[in-house]
């Protein structure tokens, strides 16, 4: 799993039926001293992360299970939010 | 998964049966913004009708085979959303023409 910031939202309106009802966030990545890793992706969010948060997120098909209860088109998923790093 | 700005479509008569009756489109990432990035173009398969000029959401690798319709088809790269707005950094950066 991965670090990342919380950045913001995409909005699609026409998508693939299972991914209606789920948050699409925009993150970027970062290693554990805040350092950015490459460009701001697009994620599945089954946490309900806030902006600006810290979060983990899991890349390729692993994402496919990480919106509780569903399997879905996706290869980058929030799985869990940063409350501290050691 | 990535942005990315449809820019031209694929024909191809002969191909493997699972794609039968499959849009191909040719696609570049873009950033927040929908400018593009840099990087070879990618081909991806559409079940959303999304046209030349859309910014779209592009799903890749194994997870593509999750998209609607897909378990049994050879394809790493599908568009699962046709992008209407995107918010980054608290701005507006992204807004679909109506």
């Amino acid at each position: 799993m991965k670090l990342a910031i919380v950045k913001g939202n995409v909005v699609c309106t026409i998508k693939d039926p299972q991914l209606e009802g789920v948050k699409l966030r925009i993150i970027q990545p970062v290693d554990s001293g805040g350092k950015l890793q490459g460009g701001p992706i697009v994620a599945v969010d089954g946490v309900s992360a806030g902006d600006e948060q810290v979060v983990w997120w899991v890349a390729a098909r692993e994402a496919t299970y990480g919106i509780e209860g569903k399997k879905i088109p996706a290869d980058a998923a929030i799985v869990g939010i940063v409350d501290q790093l050691g | 998964m990535e942005i990315a700005r449809v820019k031209g479509t694929v024909v191809a008569t002969r191909k493997d049966s699972k794609l039968e009756g499959y849009k191909m489109l040719i696609l570049q990432t873009a950033d927040v913004s929908g400018n593009d990035r840099a990087g070879a173009p990618i081909v991806a398969l559409d079940t959303l009708d999304s046209g030349v000029g859309d910014l779209v959401l592009v799903v890749r690798g194994s997870s593509a085979r999750q998209a609607m319709n897909m378990s049994a088809t050879p394809v790493d790269a599908v568009i699962i959303g046709i992008i209407d707005n995107i918010e980054y950094s608290g701005k507006t950066t992204f807004k679909a023409a109506k």
